[in-house]
């Protein structure tokens, strides 16, 4: 084995120990904010679609059951109601106050909304089941 | 160490007015309409960028202005922190690798004109493809004693296999480019350096099983600091980088000259 090769075996050996050293120093850190709460409508009084529920429904439902569909909604989400509106829409296309009663279920079995949305705290639950459309 | 590192470098109020205003006008940009920004969303987009700047080039070697014209080829490895996956109140099943190795080339000239690339074909790995073209362009000179180079990077990656969900074939395209500025202090046969960049990052995130598509841009800034030394005909080189606000990483790469 020549000098030279055994000089470079060295230095890369050398260079590899510093390295490892120096990584083990090194700053790694991801902040995805996967462990935050998630943001709370907080609902002072009667809810109303003027009183939190629009904001709320908007903010937590509203992203992806929207008409047309948002590019985040699921494919097939459904074109026949849009929780962003609270009545119906002039194109025909209902607003939440319509399928008030399906609204409630889906929230009240847990069906909605889907795991990997923002998900709905136990006030904000409270909330809908006491809207009353208005 | 970690919170160390962060403040050090982000008790700048003028850098944290710049992220903070990027990172909402990116958020609105990429709600497409939303009222305000959702956390869901916020929570993906921010997963989408970290996943992104992990696969940029960043320069990854000391400014240093060769001798004589350099044919370099190097090996970088890019730890990936711990990532938590939390989407809404799903932990979306993605499986980020604990390391990016990556082969580079760069060619020096004794001006200080540098032109380089990375290149990974499309081979499957346990059950993952991901090809990705890079190129870079970068000019070397001494100013004040100091080596500087001003840099332009390119990189195109595609990552497809299952991402969000097993046994799927979900693909996450990233195109990012930029520019960088660093300057580096030479310490005989060493050299510590910090620097600068900016960079515009647009991904897209595929997801076979309902179809959805995730996009997400953002003007990003990241700093850096290194430290490299030579021995004979190789460097070795350790990088820290910040980007944003939310990502801390490192690459480490051992490169050889002709």
């Amino acid at each position: 084995m020549s000098k030279t090769m055994v000089e470079r075996g060295g230095y890369l050996v050398a260079g590899l120990i510093i390295l490892g050293a120096l990584a083990l120093a090194g700053c790694l850190e991801a902040d995805t904010r996967g462990g935050e709460e998630p943001d709370e409508v907080v609902i002072q009084g009667t809810p109303t679609w003027d009183n939190g529920i629009g904001e709320l429904l908007q903010l937590k439902c509203g992203v992806c059951h929207s008409v047309p569909p948002n590019k985040i909604s699921p494919e097939g989400i459904p074109q026949t109601f849009d929780l962003n509106v609270q009545t119906t829409r002039s194109d025909g296309v209902l607003g939440a106050q319509d399928i008030l009663t399906s609204i409630q279920f889906v929230v009240a079995e847990g069906i909605m909304p889907k795991e990997q949305a923002t998900p709905l705290t136990d006030g904000e639950k409270s909330a809908i089941q006491a809207w009353d459309g208005s | 160490m970690v919170k160390t590192c962060g403040a050090l470098f982000y008790r700048l109020d003028w850098l944290r007015l710049a992220i903070g205003l990027a990172a909402v006008l990116a958020a609105l940009q990429w709600a497409s309409g939303a009222a305000r920004a959702v956390t869901f969303i916020e929570q993906a987009e921010r997963l989408q960028h970290i996943n992104a700047f992990l696969l940029d080039l960043r320069p990854g070697q000391p400014p240093r202005v060769p001798d004589e014209t350099v044919l370099d080829f190097a090996l970088e490895i890019l730890p990936a922190p711990d990532i938590d996956n939390r989407v809404g109140a799903k932990d979306e099943p993605i499986a980020s690798p604990a390391a990016i190795p990556r082969l580079r080339l760069r060619y020096i000239t004794a001006s200080g004109f540098m032109v380089g690339g990375t290149w990974n074909p499309d081979v499957e790995f346990e059950g993952y493809r991901a090809p990705w073209t890079g190129w870079e362009v970068g000019y070397r000179f001494v100013l004040a004693g100091l080596h500087t180079e001003l840099r332009l990077f390119a990189i195109s990656v595609q990552v497809v296999g299952p991402i969000a969900d097993k046994g799927a074939e979900d693909e996450f395209d990233v195109y990012n480019r930029g520019g960088d500025l660093r300057l580096g202090v030479p310490l005989g046969t060493a050299m510590i350096y910090a620097g600068g960049g900016e960079g515009r990052s647009e991904s897209t995130l595929r997801i076979e099983s309902d179809g959805a598509r995730l996009d997400a841009e953002t003007t990003y800034t990241y700093i850096l600091a290194g430290v490299g030394g030579e021995w004979g005909p190789m460097t070795f080189t350790y990088e820290q980088y910040w980007s944003e606000d939310y990502l801390q990483h490192y690459s480490i790469s051992a490169s050889v000259r002709f």
